[in-house]
């Protein structure tokens, strides 16, 4: 249980912090290119890493 | 009775762990899903690598702001009335497969015709996507430092642009057609996992690209006028029509059947909102903007491989959407042309039949010429597929009513249908030769008129039938 909450906790950084907030960032002029970059991939390999811990294994 | 697989087909089927899809029998209750799972399956497959290269079309086509706002809100909320009140009911009331539903209204023969026909299109669809996958694996492999010499594919190409491209296409299209074969759990859980990332970078590749665009409103990007060389122009209907009947194989064609035959109550058709207003309209808008960037930047030619303008804007991060995106819709898709394919032989294995379709729609993504004109594919695709819906739409609600059988085939025991055929062919028959040689009718304007079609030539033509009585 504590894992998978520590999973939901990293794939809502991920999907947060790491892949919509670096955008807004940008759009703003507050980060670089380079910077938005590292950081949504960043936000992407944390995502995948951290949602098979707690999304449910059935499927459709 | 399930028919049993070839040996070879049993081995395979082991080393994959593929699991029972109950093929030609009514899905059990055990085997029934909550409503979670198909929201996420619908968001995912309809968030899809070729939203990068349908939004930017509609830009080429010379659409307005309003058009396509309006066009896409409407449009999509007709494919999901279409989704939850022509599919849904149907699905979950007779728990099959749609060409194991057909094959008892129109008989194995014209169930053969009609596999043939829809596995064959849906290894286009999806060799499409495998296109769309193979437009980023080039530059990701080309950032991590691998020396590609590639020519993405652009508008004007139709054929493979080179050696390299080919080899490219191949390699993708086989990871995705070996994963393919597994089964749809295994596809599904992929596209579940990924629906709610792939969404936020459509959002934000367009965050990143406003800035960089010279236009102080929506009107000034989607600014109307003429269409560029070679594109179609588009209108308020053109947009709405598309939206609508972009999947219309699926939703008035009765192919989702073989999804929402999973659903507990015919309600969960409303999870196809999931897919339409996060994939068929954000994703659209998403998309069109990035188109933007580049026309901006090449006026006299724009380029619109999803790859590079995903990688100008987010990097490696888009690069992974691209792949991930075509990837879990292609698997989906060819899951779906394999059944159609072991619909032709029942006695085949889905896993072989499934391989066969990949290798189908792998071939298929080496040629540039679908995805690059994907509004007329899906257009004609959904008009020779959508009809035979329907005829099954109106042997569930009539069979039985009105003088006509329900499920006539398999009640007489015949193995052709006439008057199914008739009511397919004759409408398709006519769509086609207007899609081919005259080209009067934009192809997805043809999809509604076919279906309403057949229903009314399948009503008249199941009253001529001999000895069309009540049993």
């Amino acid at each position: 249980m504590k894992v998978k909450h520590a999973a939901i906790t990293v794939s809502g950084l991920a999907l947060t912090c790491l892949t919509l907030l670096p955008p807004l960032l940008f759009a703003v002029g507050r980060i670089p290119q380079s910077t938005l970059e590292f950081l949504m991939l960043l936000g992407t390999v944390l995502w995948f890493a951290s949602v098979p811990w707690w999304m449910r294994k059935e499927a459709p | 009775m399930m028919k049993r697989s070839t040996e070879d087909g049993s081995r395979i089927e082991q080393a994959l762990h593929v699991a029972d899809e109950y093929e030609r029998e009514p899905v059990p209750a055990k085997a029934l899903k909550g409503p979670a799972k198909f929201w996420g399956m619908y968001a995912g497959e309809h968030t899809a690598g070729t939203e990068f290269m349908i939004g930017p079309m509609f830009l080429a086509g010379g659409v307005g702001v309003f058009d396509l706002f309006a066009g896409l809100l409407l449009g999509n909320l007709l494919a999901v009335l279409s989704w939850r009140f022509v599919c849904a009911p149907v699905a979950t009331s007779t728990r099959l497969t749609l060409y194991a539903q057909l094959e008892r209204i129109a008989g194995r023969r014209v169930v053969l015709l009609y596999n043939l026909a829809n596995g064959i299109l849906f290894c286009f669809l999806a060799g499409a996507m495998i296109t769309v996958s193979a437009t980023a694996v080039v530059p990701a492999l080309q950032g991590v430092g691998i020396p590609l010499e590639v020519r993405q594919p652009s508008l004007q190409d139709l054929m493979p642009t080179g050696l390299s491209w080919v080899v490219i296409v191949l390699l993708v299209g086989a990871v995705i057609a070996v994963v393919a074969a597994r089964g749809y759990d295994s596809v599904a859980r992929v596209a579940n996992m990924a629906a709610p990332w792939m969404i936020l970078i459509f959002i934000a590749c367009a965050l990143v690209t406003l800035p960089k665009l010279d236009a102080q409103s929506a009107a000034e990007i989607w600014k109307g006028g003429e269409p560029q060389a070679g594109s179609v122009k588009l209108t308020f209907w053109h947009v709405l029509i598309f939206a609508w009947c972009c999947n219309a194989a699926m939703h008035l064609g009765m192919s989702d059947m073989s999804v929402l035959r999973y659903a507990r109550k015919a309600s969960y058709g409303w999870a196809s909102a999931a897919g339409m207003y996060l994939g068929h309209f954000v994703a659209w808008i998403c998309a069109s903007i990035l188109f933007a960037l580049e026309i901006q930047r090449n006026p006299d030619s724009p380029a619109n491989a999803p790859g590079p303008m995903v990688d100008n804007a987010v990097g490696f991060a888009g690069l992974v959407c691209v792949i991930v995106a075509g990837w879990t819709t292609a698997n989906p898709t060819i899951y779906r042309a394999g059944l159609a394919f072991q619909g032709m032989f029942p006695r085949s294995s889905r896993t072989w039949m499934t391989l066969l379709a990949g290798g189908v729609a792998t071939v298929a993504g080496i040629f540039p010429a679908v995805p690059m004109r994907l509004l007329d594919f899906v257009g004609i695709y959904g008009t020779i597929l959508a009809p035979v819906g329907a005829i099954v739409f109106l042997n569930h609600w009539a069979g039985g009513r009105w003088g006509l059988v329900r499920d006539y085939a398999a009640t007489k025991g015949i193995a052709v249908n006439p008057a199914v055929l008739a009511a397919w062919l004759l409408p398709v028959g006519f769509c086609v030769v207007d899609f081919v040689w005259t080209q009067r009718v934009w192809s997805p304007f043809l999809a509604a008129p076919a279906w309403l079609a057949a229903g009314l030539l399948y009503l008249t033509g199941s009253k001529l039938l001999p000895r069309n009585s009540m049993p």
